[in-house]
């Protein structure tokens, strides 16, 4: 006790040397001091453990937002206006002259029988009495291709002239996908309904797009062989309403 | 016909046994925009060479190319065939019967649900010899070899006693099986024939993955019957595809609104589900909107990407199918420019009229009148 009294009084007695005599004797009269004295307190600090914490969550979400809206367009609402057109900005097809003149070429390769522009022809290929949605607009003519060398034809002339073209074999559509909203000619492969060939050891055969399957199976099944895929087909409920 | 087959990739009753048609084409011979004839493949079972452009043709719907000659795969006819028809309480037990059937790894060549008013249009139109209950019930074939075919039979038996299954009736002589299976052979046909007066049937399809077949089953009966639409289901339950006819008056404007919107939801839910706006039918013009949504602006843009390399002029069947471009899908604004302006590029307005080349206005974005 008397020393610490005496430890004290020095340091505020003695001047300059005093102090800085005082100095490391303050410290120490500190370390010797079993006074409670408060503890001096660095400034206290913007980053409290909240704060922290707060931080972090908030750069983290900014961060996932920003890359989720980078990534795929799972997350972007598919509207269409958003979907940038590629091609030609909107469809330019031929004219009336520039359609008479395809025909005329048309049907000068293929035969004058080749093509068809009859009313009822056109409404039967543009028209589908399976579908739920249908169109006004017909196709300008129907083209009755044999092979696919006049198939070829047929496409040359309608790209050249930018007619539109369409194909066309059962017509039993259901949900118009014959249809010719910008007209177009319409291709039916109603002559080409050939089974070219059978090859029973391989298990295939070749044919041509205007073949129905339950015409296909009941000339190949003496072979044992069979075409599984069976759609409701639009013959079968032809017959059936007669 | 195997070209339409080819040109939307459908399926049918044995879709879950022998899969769909893109499972079945070996090759195709395809005429381009431009004239060029290509074929995709020569003739092997199977092959690892190159991109798989027979799969990019199928479904296309003849807007990347015109299919000219296809090369198929054939199966082998069956030895024994068999038809088994089982009634049930409800869809659920349906649907739980033929969930067990497919886990359990019995190889069904087909299995089919008609919903409870499907049965009795099938009753009220009379084309089969056989009454039906007013159930849901379920249509099941089996083929295999004798031993197997009866082994099947008696696996499905045992599993829909267990779920309440009523009277299971089954048969392996042919002219039995033809009548057993005519319910499920003369629903459509039934379905139309019940038409009166300007009554129409919109049938139309979607899938969902298995699970939640019922679920959606259930709820679109239900709208249905809120709405007061004269509708039957029809399922090839083991794909968790099913088929909807609607009855409406088609000079009712009113009444084809409802059902548009109730088949516009239905498409939703499916999508909701994760299923497809479109199992069998494809897209053709009155589902675009639905595979905007179902597959997003992405995926499509890969779609548009490979038809306009394809197709730069974009003659191929325009209109139809996925790759649209922003204004294809209303055509009447592709067409319809403002009547103020007239463009030097594009042929005048009245010509374009007079050839028939342009949509009326009375139409809605969907064609529809």
């Amino acid at each position: 006790m008397a020393s610490r009294i005496s430890t004290l009084r020095t340091a505020h007695t003695i001047a300059p040397i005093g102090r800085v005599v005082a100095r490391p004797l303050r410290r120490s009269a500190r370390w010797q001091s079993t006074a409670t004295k408060p503890v001096h307190q660095p400034p206290p600090s913007f980053w409290t453990t909240g704060r922290v914490l707060l931080f972090s969550a908030f750069t983290g979400s900014l961060t996932y937002l920003y890359g989720i809206n980078d990534t795929s367009s799972f997350f972007r609402s598919a509207k269409e206006s958003q979907i940038q057109p590629i091609g030609p900005a909107s469809p330019v097809y031929a004219t009336k002259p520039a359609l008479e003149k395809a025909i005329a070429e048309l049907r000068a390769k293929l035969g004058e029988d080749a093509v068809s522009t009859d009313d009822e022809v056109l409404h039967n290929h543009g028209y589908s009495e399976w579908s739920s949605v249908n169109i006004t607009t017909l196709p300008v003519a129907v083209a009755y291709p044999k092979n696919t060398a006049e198939v070829s034809e047929i496409a040359k002339c309608c790209s050249a002239n930018r007619i539109p073209l369409i194909p066309y074999s059962g017509g039993s559509s259901l949900e118009a996908n014959f249809s010719a909203p910008f007209g177009g000619v319409s291709v039916d492969f109603a002559h080409m309904d050939q089974v070219l060939a059978l090859r029973p050891d391989d298990m295939d055969v070749t044919v041509q797009p205007a073949v129905g399957w339950m015409t296909l199976n009941e000339k190949i099944k003496d072979s044992g062989l069979f075409f599984p895929v069976d759609p409701v087909s639009k013959i079968s409920i032809d017959q059936m309403i007669k | 016909m195997i070209g339409g087959m080819v040109g939307t990739g459908c399926s049918g009753t044995n879709a879950v046994r022998y899969g769909t048609m893109r499972d079945w084409v070996i090759n195709l011979t395809v005429v381009l925009a431009d004239g060029s004839v290509i074929k995709t493949r020569r003739r092997p079972r199977k092959s690892a060479a190159g991109y798989n452009l027979t799969g990019l043709f199928v479904g296309s719907e003849g807007t990347l190319g015109v299919v000219t000659e296809i090369t198929l795969k054939l199966a082998v006819i069956p030895q024994q065939t068999s038809v088994a028809v089982c009634s049930f309480p409800s869809i659920r037990d349906c649907a739980a019967t033929s969930a067990k059937v497919m886990r359990s790894g019995i190889p069904v060549a087909a299995m089919e649900i008609m919903d409870e008013v499907q049965m009795d249009v099938v009753n009220r139109a009379g084309a089969t010899k056989k009454k039906w209950t007013k159930t849901p019930t379920l249509f099941f074939k089996f083929s295999g070899t004798p031993g197997a075919v009866a082994e099947h039979v008696e696996q499905v038996r045992q599993i829909s006693t267990q779920h309440r299954g009523g009277e299971f009736e089954f048969t392996v002589d042919e002219d039995e099986q033809k009548a057993l299976w005519s319910a499920r052979k003369e629903s459509l046909w039934s379905m139309l024939a019940l038409r009166k007066g300007n009554e129409e049937v919109w049938s139309t399809d979607v899938a969902v993955p298995m699970s939640r077949l019922a679920e959606i089953v259930e709820i679109s009966k239900k709208e249905m019957d809120d709405l007061g639409l004269f509708a039957s289901v029809l399922g090839h339950i083991g794909d968790g595809n099913f088929h909807e006819s609607i009855m409406y008056d088609a000079k009712n404007p009113e009444q084809r609104k409802k059902v548009e919107a109730c088949v516009q939801r239905m498409v939703e839910r499916a999508l909701e589900m994760e299923g497809t706006c479109t199992g069998e039918h494809g897209i053709g013009i009155g589902k675009k909107e639905s595979l905007v949504k179902e597959l997003g602006v992405d995926t499509i843009g890969v779609m548009q990407k490979l038809k306009s390399s394809l197709d730069p002029l974009w003659i191929m069947n325009p209109g139809e199918n996925g790759p649209l471009r922003s204004t294809a899908a209303r055509f009447k604004l592709t067409l319809l420019p403002p009547k103020a302006k007239s463009s030097t590029l594009r042929p005048p307005l009245n010509k374009l009229e007079e050839n028939g080349l342009v949509v009326t206005h009375d139409e809605d974005s969907m064609g529809r009148r």
